[in-house]
């Protein structure tokens, strides 16, 4: 290869701004704050909430979303710098411990204990609903960002943007959802999380290689 | 014209003239080929990030040479070259991606397995032998692509050693089987899967 290539290169070269850290954390705690506050202006929040006293089952779930969001979220950050050897897999930890409540109710349609009303409750395509499309919103925010950096797993890439759009928007909507039991969380924003994860994984590779 | 050399710039200068000061590379000395380590790589993709043309041309010579090498381990020098120039525009294009703070050869390790994954997918595309489905599920750290890749490493090893190990630690044989059908004695197959693992080791600590 003769150097006229590394020359023309040069000849392109000009100062860029470092991919920082601290940007997509900004990008999605705006539009974190920004999904809630559609929420509540749009669904109301739960009373428990606004009484500043939630329920034991809404610090529970919304305890195991955050981890979700946010341990995939730093794995997307820390997947979109090329590195060899580097592992950021405490979102499968995260997922682990999520998946906790399709297991419950799971065990509780085995055992003849799963509450038949949480398949036809009126508020769960709303759920769906309405979790998709504030994940839709943070998924291309952060999807946008992730193509300034150079990630090179997109399909795992595209996978953790969907899981960590999805769980962030799920946590949103749980501020208004009126269930306390464990059967819906399991049913719905199972549900809802595994459809954004896979939006993710079918439309993103393409946008996310380079 | 001449820009004055100032302030900034004259500290970045001479910075620079400490960094560009090249290494002979001591184990090849008669090739005379000149090596800078990784901190010297880091520091200058630092000052070419901030818009340091030298420093961004050296950066690029480097990787020129440390690619060349990578890429003739896997696939081959001849194919390569088309490979190290991709890979230099996908540097330059993607240098806002590095962290000086960070190793430098490990991302432009990261870089160059991911265009080397790249190529294999388009080739695979192009000869259309297998399902579009399946080009998607290729995942760089696959069975396939560590077959593919110790394919090469064994080529790096003695015949017995790539015999016994290929049987006892890729086919899955016990040492007396390996040994029955590779002619070897016992101790033999040990001793070749011993020092030929040992070779592998540090082949690929060299990647």
């Amino acid at each position: 290869m003769s150097n006229s290539f590394i020359q023309s290169l040069v000849a392109d070269h000009k100062a860029v701004r470092r991919l920082n850290k601290r940007d997509p954390l900004i990008l999605m705690g705006a539009l974190f704050l920004g999904a809630i506050a559609i929420v509540a202006a749009t669904l109301g929040l739960r009373d428990d909430v606004v009484d500043g006293h939630p329920a034991e089952i809404v610090l529970l779930r919304g305890g195991v979303l955050l981890s979700l969001g946010l341990s995939s979220l730093i794995a997307v950050i820390a997947f979109s710098r090329p590195s060899v050897g580097r592992h950021s897999d405490g979102w499968i930890w995260a997922l682990g411990v999520a998946a906790l409540f399709p297991a419950i109710t799971l065990l509780a349609a085995v055992t003849g204990q799963f509450p038949a009303w949480v398949l036809t409750a009126p508020s769960g395509p709303v759920c769906l609903i309405v979790s998709l499309a504030l994940a839709i919103v943070m998924g291309a925010a952060l999807t946008f960002w992730a193509r300034r950096g150079a990630p090179t797993r997109p399909v795992l890439q595209a996978w953790l943007i969907g899981l960590s759009s999805g769980a962030f928007a799920t946590f949103s909507y749980s501020l208004h959802c009126d269930s306390s039991t464990i059967s819906y969380a399991g049913i719905w924003y199972t549900g809802a999380i595994v459809l954004a994860s896979c939006s993710g994984r079918l439309l993103l590779p393409r946008l996310l290689r380079w | 014209m001449t820009e004055p050399v100032t302030g900034y710039r004259k500290l970045t200068n001479n910075r620079l003239a400490n960094i560009l000061k090249p290494q002979p590379d001591k184990q090849h000395s008669a090739n005379a080929t000149m090596k800078y380590d990784d901190q010297s790589l880091a520091r200058l993709m630092a000052l070419s990030q901030a818009g340091d043309g030298r420093a961004h041309e050296a950066v690029l010579v480097a990787c020129q040479g440390w690619l060349r090498g990578f890429y003739a381990r896997k696939i081959g020098a001849d194919h390569a070259e088309e490979l190290v120039q991709e890979t230099l525009l996908a540097v330059h294009n993607k240098r806002a991606s590095y962290d000086p703070d960070r190793p430098f050869i490990p991302w432009l390790a990261a870089i160059a397995r991911y265009r080397w994954v790249d190529r294999l997918r388009q080739i695979y595309r192009q000869k259309s032998d297998i399902h579009a489905h399946e080009v998607e599920a290729i995942d760089p750290e696959s069975s396939f692509f560590a077959r593919f890749s110790l394919d090469r490493l064994l080529d790096h090893l003695t015949d017995g050693q790539r015999v016994a190990i290929t049987l006892v630690k890729i086919d899955g044989l016990t040492i007396t089987a390996a040994s029955e059908q590779s002619g070897q004695s016992v101790s033999l197959v040990k001793m070749n899967i011993h020092r030929g693992m040992r070779r592998l080791s540090s082949l690929v600590e060299e990647d």
